[in-house]
This record gives C-alpha cells, structure tokens and sequence, in this order.
C-alpha cells in the first residue's frame, strides 16, 4: 500500500523565518565549539547579529566546513635578529658554567681545559666550554644516545652528534690567568 | 584503570624556562571562564604609589631585559611586598616593586605586569584550549631555577633554594635511577652538547647514559623507540654549531619567545605524527618557574619538605622550611584520552574552585613512578613527593579522539 504524502506549499519556504530557541541554542553550541578553534580558523561573525532560518544556517555551514579542516597551526619563525651570540650570559647560564667548572676540577690537571672559567662572558663563549666538558664526560662514559635501553649511542666524535664549535670562538676562549670580566656580573638566574 | 592509562607507554616531560601562569596564558580567560587567568583589573603599585593594571602588551624580545629577580628574596618580595604582619599573607602585589629596584626606572618595571595576547603565542594557547591546562601547578619553591628543576627530577632540592650546584644525594634517587633499576628505560634529552643539562650535571657526570639530545628524541619518535619516560631540556643559549645558528628555545627572558613556541609545537609534532606513539603517550609540557614575572593567584601553604633553608641561603634573614609553595607556571597535560579544552580545577562563575587540585614538580617524579615502579617504597620519596598530586587520571576518556592539530613551521 502507497500512502500519499503532499507536497508543502511553495509558500512554505521562508529562509527568513526567525529563528526560534532551538536554533538559538545551536547556534550557542557551534558558537563554543568555534571558540575553541584556533583564531584563525575562525568565521568572526558575531552569533547575535544572526535573526533569520538562512543567516543561522550559513554561519553552521562556515563552522562545520572549518571544523573538518585539518587544523594547522602555523607558529611563526623568530626574525633574523633575535640571534645574538654576544648577548652576555644570564646568572642562569654562569652557575651552568660554574657546575661544569666543579666537574673539570675533579680531572687531573693534565686532562683540564685550562680554560678560565671565571672569565666567560658571552652566551657563545657560555656553550662553547660546556660542550666541552659534556663531550669529554661524554668520552668518558657513553656518547648521548637513543632511547634503547641506556645503552651507549654514536661516540662523541661522530660528526651527526659531536659539537664543532665556531674556531672564532674557540681561539677567544679566556685561559687560566685572564683577568675577569671587569662588569659587574648580573645577579639574576 | 582507564583506558587512557591501560594503553599509556610512553611519558614525557618539556620543562621550559622562567614564565609565569598570568604571562603566557593569563589572556585565555576571556575565552573561557574557567580558566584562572587575567580580567583586566589586577594590579600592583608602582614606585609612584599608583596601580598599574595588566596589560596584553608582552612582546617576544626585548622587554625584560635585565632578567626579573628571582632569588629567594626577590620572589618573597614580590609574593608580599614587603610585609612583616605575622603571619604574612601573599597578597602578590610586590612585582614591580622587585622589578624597580633593577633599574629604578618606573615606567620599565611595569612591563613586569606585560601578559601575551592568546594570538601571539599560537602554539601554547592552542594545546591549552585543546587539551587539559592547570589552574594550580606552582613552582615547588619561591626561588630560582636550579632548585626548581631539582623537584622535577629527585622530588626535592635537598634543602636548597640557590642557584648553587648540587651533587648526588643518597636520600633520595633521581626518578631516572628510580627507573633504571626496575629495568625501565628513562632519558634526559638536552637540545645539544653546547647546551647540555642545566641541573643535573652531577648526573651526567656519573650516568652519562641516561642522556640524549633533542635530535635523538626526534629519531626516537619516528623510529618509535622513545623510552618509558623523556625529560626534555630546551636550547639555554644563541650559539652556533658547525656554522648553523641555534637560537634559545627556552623562553627564558630576554630570549625570543616565537623559538621557543616553535620548539615546544617540534616536540608536539615529533609525538603527534607518529600514530602508535600518539595514543600511547602523555606530553606534559611546564615551566620551572615563574622568572619574577607577574601573577595573580598567591602560592600555597605545603607540607613541609624535611629541610630547612639558612637565612644566609634566603637572603631574608629568615630560614624558609619549604612551607610554601612557588608563583604558579603555566602546564599543560596532552594526549587524544584527554577530554578537549579540560580545565584542571576549573574557575566557577563566583570565582571559587571546587575540589581543588595543586599540582608542583614534585607531581613529576611521583607520577612517572608510581606509574612504572609501581609499589615503589615511600621512604624512599621525599615528605613533598609522597603527598603530591599525580595526573594521569586526567586521561579519563573511554574511547581515544581524533586530533587533527598540527603545527606549520615555515623556514
């Protein structure tokens, strides 16, 4: 058995309806889900300018189409001046140096740097005479390595995992007998 | 157990450098309430004896320079401003009073109340909107780096509350040993030789293994060999490395901001697009401290730690029993079993939070090894650890969710 069923009315029809409190609640719900969107993801239409059935629909359609997008982030890349290896070192970085600096005491005199450690000012000069007390301990007990099972990776020569300092910064490093830096060092760490 | 936790593998922890909660993710309040961040109204008062309110214009490089004080004593003054009411009440109303005395120059030691507009730090925001952020993890002393850093490896700083170097203690192992010897693999990865570890050099000296660089962390990822738990140190200096320039990614000031984003979105994706990896790890991304940079929220009273600190160690001419916790920091708990946008103890309407959760670093070392070391004896934690919240719980979700967030990082 077929039963009939009528077709609406043209005149049903009415994009322009108001919309009612079920809509409103919708448009409530899409609009929290669209906050939670990255910024630029989202539409930047106020939800309270919306009054009709279309206007409603139209914002739902642009939210759910961004809703499915996969959402990239893009996290900018710093501007090319923010390097700054004369930058001079923070208390943080010189009590990083001190720590290293308690370590190398601890060698035979033979097998220390002679590096005044005291007499490091910059950043760079900061991370050039720590990777050479992380590479020697390095030599001495194991190469940084992967996640296996603590065991040994690459040795600390490897080119992929040894550090090659600047040779500028080498030949600047203070030595044993260099006068401290005359500034007045900045107490914050 | 969940089923979060029942296929949990892998954790791993970014410990990144001196910011606090109300810098970085303060600006998120307006976009979720539940979040205990900034309104716009808090302040403190300037040398001038006028309050000067929060302001969204934090910018990636440039402003705090010098570094915010944040020595024992300077973070107590900022904490209290100065008060001697007994007792002493943290009213946070003493951050640019502390930042003044660096260059007694008002107008620059406002910028202590600076916060970053949610925009402007996309990667951050992003995963604190679309995972679980903290409303209350603090820093586990009022105090510097070294000490800081210490809870999140031995569960305590041993009584220290400088900067000064400390070296193997036999109270109380390092959760690395803790794992080692229940044959459970765990590694720090330093960014690189030139940076190393910042504070756990005592470790690389004994146990070099335990170490690894960040390059190794992402091959380790790919490959899917990661270890039961990571601990990931960013890049502490701008050096250059076989001619290639590698700025600071740890955010610590006056180091660029959009670095570190882009480190913290690489350790992301490294976990993210492995899919294996992804639903079989928890990332816990947090900062040390919060660098002597405003915050509104006053640090709590803890159970005390079974050490005291020396006046001449605090500069306050008061010993410090470790009675009270750091400036709260941001962090932020990620994995596809967390609920989106979950706010841990999230803000009511009237300003309360209800059944309130403090998290410090002590809840590091407490969760990583009650979750692999299970059983594990108590005595030999410290009193801080034994009590400190844990968070896995927070993988609550029956069925994992997609998350189709990645991060672009444009050369």
């Amino acid at each position: 058995m077929k039963i009939p069923v009528p077709k609406p009315p043209p005149n049903a029809y009415n994009p322009n309806r108001p919309i009612s409190d079920l809509i409103k609640s919708q448009l409530e719900h899409v609009l929290e889900t669209e906050n939670r969107l990255p910024h630029a993801h989202r539409s930047g239409q106020s939800v309270d300018s919306i009054k009709t059935e279309a206007e409603a629909s139209d914002y739902i359609a642009r939210v759910t189409a961004r809703l499915r997008l996969p959402r990239t982030v893009i996290a900018p890349r710093p501007p090319k001046n923010a390097f700054n290896k004369r930058r001079h070192m923070s208390d943080l970085i010189r009590n990083q140096v001190l720590h290293f600096r308690e370590v190398e005491m601890t060698w035979p005199e033979a097998e220390q740097t002679g590096i005044n450690a005291a007499a490091i000012k910059s950043e760079h000069q900061a991370s050039a005479y720590i990777a050479r007390i992380t590479a020697r301990l390095h030599e001495m007990g194991g190469a940084p390595s992967s996640g296996g099972p603590n065991k040994s990776g690459p040795s600390a020569s490897d080119p992929d995992t040894a550090p090659s300092p600047n040779p500028d910064t080498l030949s600047s490093w203070p030595r044993a007998g260099d006068k401290p830096s005359r500034k007045k060092p900045r107490k914050k760490g | 157990m969940a089923p979060g936790v029942d296929a949990l593998k892998h954790i791993v922890v970014l410990m990144m450098e001196n910011r606090s909660f109300d810098h970085m993710l303060g600006g998120l309040k307006a976009q979720n309430q539940q979040i205990d961040g900034l309104d716009g109204t808090e302040s403190n008062p300037d040398s001038t004896g006028t309050l000067f309110r929060v302001q969204d214009q934090a910018d990636f490089q440039g402003q705090l320079d010098p570094d915010p004080d944040h020595h024992f004593a300077a973070v107590d003054l900022q904490i209290f401003n100065g008060s001697v009411a007994n007792p002493r009440v943290p009213n946070m109303q003493g951050f640019i009073n502390s930042y003044f005395q660096q260059r007694r120059d008002t107008k620059h030691s406002q910028k202590i109340m600076y916060f970053f507009k949610p925009d402007n730090l996309p990667v951050l925001t992003t995963l604190a909107t679309e995972f679980a952020v903290f409303n209350r993890w603090f820093a586990s002393i009022p105090g510097p780096t070294i000490c800081n850093r210490a809870f999140a490896h031995y569960g305590t700083s041993f009584g220290r509350v400088t900067m000064n170097p400390f070296y193997v203690h036999t109270l109380y192992k390092s959760v690395y040993q803790r794992l080692a010897a229940a044959n459970r693999r765990a590694k720090i990865y330093y960014y690189d030789v030139p940076s190393s570890t910042m504070e756990v050099v005592n470790l690389l000296q004994d146990q070099p293994q335990f170490f690894g660089t960040y390059q190794q962390f992402k091959d380790d990822c790919k490959k899917g060999i990661l270890p039961d738990y990571s601990f990931i140190e960013p890049n502490y200096t701008d050096h250059e490395v076989n001619g290639k320039q590698e700025l600071a990614t740890d955010q610590h000031p006056d180091h660029n901001m959009q670095a570190g984003e882009r480190f913290i979105a690489s350790i992301y994706n490294a976990i993210h697009e492995n899919a294996d990896l992804w639903k079989s790890t928890a990332l816990l991304i947090v900062y040390d401290e919060h660098g002597g940079i405003f915050d509104h929220v006053p640090p709590l009273p803890c159970l005390q730690d079974g050490f005291v600190a020396q006046p001449s160690d605090t500069g306050t001419n008061a010993p410090f029993l470790f009675d009270r916790l750091g400036v709260r920091v941001p962090a932020i708990l990620i994995s596809p079993w967390v609920p989106r946008g979950q706010v841990v103890s999230p803000l009511q309407p009237d300003g309360t939070i209800d059944n309130l959760r403090v998290f410090e670093h002590a809840s590091i070392p407490a969760t990583v090894t009650n979750f692999f070391v299970p059983g594990f004896d108590s005595k030999q934690r410290s009193p801080r650890e034994q009590q400190a919240d844990t968070f896995l719980d927070l993988l609550s979700l029956g069925q994992m969710r997609d998350v189709d967030l990645e991060f672009d990082l444009p050369d």
